[in-house]
């Protein structure tokens, strides 16, 4: 055919039989293989059973009661080791409350090195009074022996030593110290390797938690350093505070409630730290919206239908415009997967089939084509309508 | 069981094959479910957020798009579908640079085929008449590979001879490989690695490689320029989510298959993890048969021809992508004008595979410059800038949970010092976030063997016309279940993997007409 300009002469010696006879020649391979069933053992896999379970169920195994808090050693039922992680990361509480089960995120406080081996465990630290609705519960209730479904580890929130400074400068506000003991306890065990200044605020010093294991950690490792800072004796944590502790190129790591987060924000400006050089861990719920500039006035104290659809079962709640629609579905005994509750993680995507939200900025964290095909994270969306949800499965 | 539940087809994994089967079922009236593990649709088509950056996930470019007269055999099936997607064209071919002592290069390769002929003479003088055969090929190969799609890739009877006749020259040039072609159509060495540059995205080295399969590909992208979407990969995934509602479909997330309750060489339906058991007239899934056979079903059950299908084959290559958002500009870096560079330290790809068999000798790189094509991908300032890895080794082996994060980050430092050094640039001290996604990252979210995204190796007598004419009958072993995905008969890659979605649902509409 004259239709394509090459030149025949390229195809000289080459004909239409290896073509014809292709399928034979696989098939003739084939049949010439062992005929023995490959185990799914792969090398890649096993480490995502190991590093990455869906769930893992523990017990608790002991209470360690502390000045308006508890910390809580988990340890797996499974006849394996917990999930190892990074020294910062969190695990997700299922806690139940009454007939419903609420899931709540803590970060883990103990070192990644303690998940290892024959006494693999977590130390998760729950504050008496951080959110009324869980921890209460929790903290009355929960003995020895208590069983307790956790997810594998998650969060972003760790020291990465291809993006970070060698130096950490971490302010932390009540009970945001937990992921910083972690850090601090890798740091000595050698796990990790950078230098940590903890500067640690706190109401006043008996609303201090981990004093005395911190004040070990400092005198056996010269890497770790703290600073109390109390706000009854030293105000506020600033910008000047920071300074004194942090000399040359270092990373400003922030956990604590939000209220810590928007004044570390104005901080980092005073430094004039680059982005790269200020994380700030997600931590907790964004609370009443409505007071919020862009909230709509309208909405203010309204109550709305919410549908939700999981699977093939729809459910019937109603959700007040101050409350996201997470917590509604909770309440209304409906366990949505969720992480961590700060709009960040994805884990609650949902179909918005109708209706409108407000999702507040400060904790938006979707995806751009979300938007176009109405998608929503529902820890960190309230209420403008009625709403229409689909939900992933939890069981 | 009066309340058990029942759809006409359940089609397991909403990866791109599994998305598309889905649409296309729907599309035919089928009462359709989607049944998918993570909480995303899309498996590798997907993006993640971290920080004030969205990062794409794995789509490079997709293959067979274009638009208008252009439009590929992909871009005409998702339109069927009614896919709202923002498609971007770009401009470039690929770049591609050898750092050979010997016989360095570094190219711009445009698209267009007088553009992409001009741009081979001037990097490569006297390559024209050459270049220009291989296109002319390419282009035969196309109208060839479309023939062939309008009869289903099954052409019967009277096509049958006509192929024989029409598409004689394809026929022979489909067995012999890239390297011989092309040393046989006179294109000089070094033109001929410049050409071969995109075997990575074949996964196998063009003295392996169909010609008549990579000019296709090479064509493709050529003529009709390579795609992306604006909003990542994860716009296409989600159009593919409200198109399959939008046409009947069910979709369940957070939902992942246990089993396949295979009984007496009939697939009868699905287990799940919770226990929810759902019948089927049909089953799809689009999972690597190394793990549905090797983990989702009875033993007993999987056919011997699939049993040794495993064995006979090579797990695709395992990828590692190392993700980073820059606080500053590629122009500040000197690094614009380029969207995907592929850089090596050799310009042979046989050697440059033979390298990707250990973590100690792998020194090949594709990178990719997401704002080069979207400049609004990330905020003013940044760029988001991708180095991604194939490997032919089992890179996992020997990584403990206690040394996982160490290995990651051992990798990723000496990528970019390797980076630094080759480019003279300065990364390191404009890292805002990074991301490494391993083989055990993909075993994840994917869960095939070894993480692997690409299936199967193409090797030799196990190429895209073989599998093929393979796909309908042959390699369809257990009634009333088929599978589709990169692993599939058109090979891997998003486009390949939309195209094996329809052909096998397309397959199970036959059987379903047949009672079979």
């Amino acid at each position: 055919m004259a239709k394509y300009n090459y030149d025949k002469k390229h195809l000289k010696g080459l004909g239409v039989g290896a073509f014809l006879g292709l399928v034979k020649e696989r098939n003739k391979h084939i049949e010439a293989a062992s005929d023995e069933l490959h185990p799914f053992d792969y090398p890649a896999n096993k480490l995502v059973d190991a590093l990455h379970p869906a769930s893992q169920l523990t017990k608790v195994s002991k209470v360690i009661a502390r000045a308006n808090a508890k910390s809580f050693v988990l340890t797996s039922t499974e006849n394996k080791p917990l999930a190892y992680f990074r020294a910062g990361q969190y695990v997700v509480l299922d806690i139940k409350v009454g007939k419903v089960v609420v899931s709540r995120p803590f970060s883990i406080s103990s070192s990644p090195k303690k998940a290892l081996g024959k006494d693999s465990h977590y130390v998760i630290t729950i504050k008496d009074n951080v959110d009324g609705f869980s921890s209460k519960e929790v903290n009355k209730k929960w003995k020895v022996g208590q069983a307790v479904k956790i997810s594998g580890p998650q969060g972003e929130f760790y020291y990465s030593p291809i993006r970070d400074a060698k130096t950490v400068v971490a302010v932390a506000g009540g009970s945001g110290i937990t992921p910083f003991i972690s850090m601090a306890e890798a740091i000595a065990d050698g796990t990790e390797d950078f230098n940590l200044t903890i500067i640690y605020g706190a109401k006043n010093k008996s609303a201090l938690l981990f004093k005395d294991e911190l004040d070990a950690i400092t005198k056996k490792c010269k890497k770790v350093k703290v600073a109390y800072v109390l706000e009854d004796k030293d105000g506020f944590i600033t910008a000047k505070i920071i300074k004194k502790y942090a000399k040359g190129d270092y990373s400003l790591f922030v956990c604590g409630p939000r209220g810590l987060y928007r004044a570390m924000d104005k901080v980092a400006k005073e430094l004039k730290l680059t982005r790269r050089r200020f994380r700030k861990e997600a931590f907790g719920e964004y609370g009443d919206p409505t007071k919020d500039k862009d909230f709509p006035k309208d909405a203010i104290n309204k109550s709305y239908k919410l549908t939700v659809i999981m699977r093939d079962k729809k459910y019937h709640l109603t959700c007040h415009s101050n409350e996201t629609l997470l917590n509604a579905m909770e309440k209304g005994g409906v366990h949505a997967p969720s992480r961590c509750r700060s709009g960040e993680c994805g884990w609650c995507h949902s179909l918005l089939v109708s209706g409108k939200i407000y999702a507040p900025k400060e904790t938006e964290g979707r995806r751009l084509a979300d938007y176009t095909f109405n998608w929503i994270h529902p820890c960190s969306s309230y209420p403008l309508s009625d709403i229409v949800l689909e939900v992933p499965y939890n069981k | 069981m009066s309340n058990q539940l029942h759809y006409d087809v359940v089609v397991v994994g909403a990866g791109n094959g599994g998305l598309s089967a889905a649409a296309y079922l729907a599309q035919n009236h089928k009462k359709v479910l989607l049944l998918e593990k993570h909480n995303l649709p899309g498996g590798c088509a997907t993006s993640f957020r971290r920080g004030r950056f969205e990062f794409e996930a794995t789509l490079h470019e997709m293959c067979s798009v274009g638009e208008g007269e252009t439009a590929g055999a992909v871009r005409r099936l998702l339109d069927s579908y009614g896919l709202q997607v923002k498609w971007v064209a770009m401009n470039e071919a690929f770049c591609s640079i050898s750092l050979d002592k010997k016989d360095p290069f570094n190219v711009y390769m445009p698209v267009g085929v007088k553009a992409f002929a001009d741009a081979m003479e001037k990097a490569v003088p006297g390559c024209r008449k050459s270049v220009e055969t291989f296109l002319e090929f390419g282009r035969m190969f196309t109208d060839g590979v479309e023939w062939l799609d309008s009869y289903h890739n099954e052409p019967g009877g009277l096509a049958k001879m006509k192929m024989l006749f029409q598409w004689k020259d394809l026929m022979k040039l489909v067995p012999i490989d890239t390297d011989t072609m092309l040393r046989k159509i006179g294109m000089p060495d070094k033109a001929r690695e410049i050409i071969e540059s995109y075997w990575d995205y074949i996964a196998t080295p063009s003295d392996s490689m169909s010609f008549a399969v990579y000019a296709f590909m090479t064509y493709s992208y050529i003529y009709r320029k390579p795609y992306i979407c604006h909003d990542r990969s994860h716009e296409i995934s989600l159009a593919f989510d409200a198109a399959i509602r939008k046409m009947g479909g069910d979709i369940w997330y957070c939902s992942p298959v246990k089993s396949f309750d295979v009984r007496d060489n009939v697939c009868h339906g699905v287990t799940l993890n919770d226990g929810t058991y759902i019948s089927a007239d049909y089953v799809i899934a689009n999972i690597h048969p190394g793990t549905v056979f090797g983990k989702m079903m009875d033993p007993k059950e999987v056919p011997v021809r699939d049993r040794k299908s495993m064995n006979a084959r090579h797990i695709g290559q395992p990828c590692l992508t190392v993700y980073f958002a820059l606080d500053v500009t590629a122009k500040e870096l000197g690094l614009d004008g380029r969207y995907d560079t592929f850089i090596r330290t050799t310009g042979n790809n046989r050697i440059q595979f033979e390298n990707s068999k250990s973590l100690e000798t792998h020194k090949e790189n594709c990178i990719t410059i997401l704002n080069e094509v979207i400049p609004d991908c990330s905020p003013k300032g940044t760029c988001l800038l991708q180095f991604t890895k194939f490997y032919d080794c089992d890179i996992m082996k020997g990584v403990t949970p206690e040394n996982y994060f160490k290995f990651k980050d051992k990798i990723t430092m000496d990528t970019i010092k390797q980076f630094e050094k080759d480019m003279k640039v300065n990364i390191r001290d404009h890292i805002e976030e990074v991301v490494i996604a391993t083989p055990t990252t993909w075993a994840r979210y994917v869960g095939s063997p070894n993480g692997n995204t690409y299936g199967y190796i193409p090797q030799n007598w196990d190429g895209m016309f073989a599998r093929v004419q393979s796909g309908h009958k042959l390699d369809h072993t257990i009634k009333r279940l088929r599978l589709c995905g990169g692993h599939g008969t058109q090979m891997d890659g998003y486009s390949q993997s939309y195209l094996s979605g329809r052909e096998q649902a397309r397959y199970a509409l036959l059987d379903m007409a047949k009672g079979e």
